[in-house]
């Protein structure tokens, strides 16, 4: 018989989006693998994520529509089967095939898949998952770290599901969204709802190098490329009124003293406005790192989430019937996702327990399409290297190229790995 | 691994052409193929959607033109269009990866209950279709929704929403009965009894589980 309470849970105020836009073309899924030095066996690996789901309660859990909110409850169900990658990364979960869960596990020879809906939380969280389930994968596979260890969740995990953003808005907040619309990449699609993937390995010495030469931080860089390589294919149609603007996520915690496994993160933007007709890549890094660095920072991100945060919190928005929300929801989307032409994520360094790092090669991540943006990027870096991945919908991959050319020329040694679509 | 001169960078893929600017590449060592090929499982299932669509398509046309040249004095040929729409309409719902049994039960009943009030409208109206069928059809679900919560007994309160969207249904027929559309009262009353009191009976007997249903469902 049913339980006489059940666990549940409102969504944080970044949450509530992704349930109301999240379909087939716009998944709203991200991805973070751990590729080990060996391959992995899927009833171990079924194993571990039956023992490590019902531990996180941040994972444990399903959506449910309710009349004027979504919100998380209790899963309890057997956690979702483990499957071989087949299909192209980041489709859309759909929960009624998942035991309800909003996360899937897969792996392909070495590697394991965590895609994580972004309703349950951000990169922090899924990493945090990720590694939890490939300690408990090691141990399985490894009987001597499971004497050593036990089966206890580490120490670096936290469980908190506080909304910090709730906790730290600023009440009467005006925006700071800018809703123009930026230059948007357009071409010829990969047939069959195709996905690109293109992982870029940098050695992190050799970057840490360039980067002092241009006087900028690695994902200015990084981010420099991008805007880089687009204005250089596009140059044409980059106008002041049709920008360049590239969405950084900014992960809050360490400003706000936080360590909630929910969303905890803003946008900003580093923006691109040709004024003149030619600019050379070190006058690119510049702007960038101007514009960055004049937007991180603790006042201007808590003014960026305070504003949605306070609307959310007026009682006449809180009771208008859950249809009509997703309804505006969707127009305010349209309006703010047009306004960035990709988005640049950069979920740092990850760190894993000295008695794992034997087994583990490398870690990366990429993000899905969302509306108007069919190419992204996604920062990752283990140890020394850095993954520097594009997912793309386009067929075409001249950003792609001129990204890690500009890095090759800049004396990075580059090394290319893709899934295989271009290839077709 | 192998390595492209124009591009200067290194490819791990087993390949003979760079992934980016499509030049052949200098033959190295070890290369490795570490994601699956993807394209072959969705071409099938592609193909699948688009053949039975095709046949729904010409199976309505053929029958459409037999049923303007041999038989005009009839329209017949509505009848299978609506039937096959129906048939269409299930097939996208049964293969729709994200339909939930819920909202498949609930589209099916509501397009079996459309396509008979088509049906009833294309032999001449004698109201059938919205007297007896829909009523019926609103029965159906109450029984349907009995059946899930007993099967599916630790999370029978999660059909409770369902039992509000039957009564705020239930209350269709009495509005067409007050406007004279529907002549059966009686009926009508009656299944709108059965649907209020299932809902009832969930929430007294229910207790504390059923309340805390409500309190998180309408949550503000």
């Amino acid at each position: 018989m049913a339980k006489d309470y059940i666990r549940w849970d409102k969504l944080d105020n970044t949450a509530n989006l992704f349930p109301v836009i999240a379909g087939e073309s716009m998944t709203n899924t991200y991805r973070i693998s751990c590729v080990l030095k060996e391959e992995v066996q899927q009833d171990l690996l079924q194993e571990a994520l039956d023992i490590v789901t019902p531990k996180i309660p941040g994972f444990n859990l399903r959506l449910r529509k309710g009349v004027f909110w979504y919100y998380f409850e209790e899963n309890g169900k057997k956690a979702p089967r483990v499957k071989e990658e087949f299909t192209y990364p980041c489709r859309l979960i759909h929960q009624s095939k998942n035991n309800s869960y909003m996360f899937r596990v897969s792996y392909y020879k070495n590697r394991i898949n965590l895609e994580v809906f972004h309703v349950l939380t951000d990169g922090m969280g899924g990493i945090s998952f990720l590694r939890e389930l490939t300690y408990q994968y090691l141990r399985l596979a490894h009987p001597e770290l499971r004497e050593k260890l036990g089966d206890k969740l580490s120490a670096d995990t936290s469980l908190n599901r506080e909304d910090s953003f709730k906790k730290n808005y600023k009440k009467k907040s005006e925006s700071v969204y800018r809703s123009k619309r930026a230059f948007l990449i357009k071409g010829e699609k990969l047939e069959y709802d195709g996905f690109g993937v293109v992982h870029g390995y940098l050695p992190i010495q050799q970057l840490k190098d360039v980067c002092k030469k241009y006087n900028c931080s690695i994902n200015e860089y990084l981010v420099s490329t991008f805007i880089w390589a687009t204005y250089q294919e596009n140059y044409r149609h980059i106008t002041q009124k049709r920008p360049i603007r590239v969405a950084v996520p900014v992960n809050l915690r360490p400003y706000f003293d936080s360590i909630t496994t929910k969303n905890f993160f803003v946008m900003v933007s580093a923006e691109f406005i040709p004024q003149k007709d030619e600019y050379t890549f070190e006058e690119i890094c510049k702007i960038t790192h101007d514009c960055l660095r004049k937007q991180i920072n603790k006042e201007h991100l808590e003014k960026i989430f305070s504003y949605n945060v306070s609307n959310e919190q007026l009682f006449i928005a809180r009771a208008v019937p859950l249809f009509l929300k997703n309804i505006a929801m969707r127009l305010v989307y349209t309006q703010s996702a047009l306004a960035n032409t990709t988005t640049v994520t950069n979920i740092g360094n990850i760190k894993v327990e000295e008695e794992y790092e034997p087994y583990i090669q490398m870690f990366h991540s990429f993000l899905s399409f969302s509306k108007g943006q069919n190419l992204k990027a996604t920062i990752t870096s283990y140890q020394d290297t850095l993954v520097y991945t594009y997912t793309s919908a386009w067929r075409d991959v001249s950003i792609q190229r001129r990204v890690f050319r500009q890095i090759a020329e800049d004396g990075v040694d580059v090394k290319i790995e893709t899934n295989g679509v271009y290839y077709e | 691994m192998s390595k492209c001169r124009y591009c200067g960078v290194e490819i791990i893929d087993e390949t003979e052409h760079c992934p980016l600017c499509q030049g052949v590449l200098e033959q190295g060592g070890e290369c490795a193929t570490t994601y699956p090929n993807a394209v072959v499982g969705r071409r099938k299932l592609h193909f699948a959607f688009r053949l039975i669509l095709f046949l729904s398509v010409a199976a309505g046309l053929i029958c459409y033109a037999i049923n303007r040249y041999v038989t005009p004095e009839s329209n017949w040929s509505y009848i299978v269009i609506a039937s096959l729409l129906y048939g269409l309409w299930m097939v996208y719902i049964i293969m729709k990866d994200n339909a939930g049994y819920r909202v498949r039960i609930l589209s099916g009943v509501a397009g079996a209950v459309i396509l008979i009030i088509l049906l009833d409208a294309l032999t001449g109206f004698a109201g059938w279709s919205i007297n007896y069928v829909f009523p019926f059809a609103i029965v159906l679900v109450d029984v349907a929704l009995v059946i899930l919560m007993l099967i599916n007994r630790r999370n029978w309160q999660s059909y409770l929403i369902l039992q509000i969207f039957m009564i705020l249904v239930g209350i269709i027929p009495i509005v067409l009965c007050q406007k004279g559309i529907i002549t059966t009262g009686v009926l009508v009353n009656v299944v709108f009894l059965v649907t209020v009191i299932l809902f009832l009976g969930s929430v007294i007997l229910g207790g504390k589980t059923a309340k805390n249903e409500l309190v998180r469902r309408f949550h503000i």
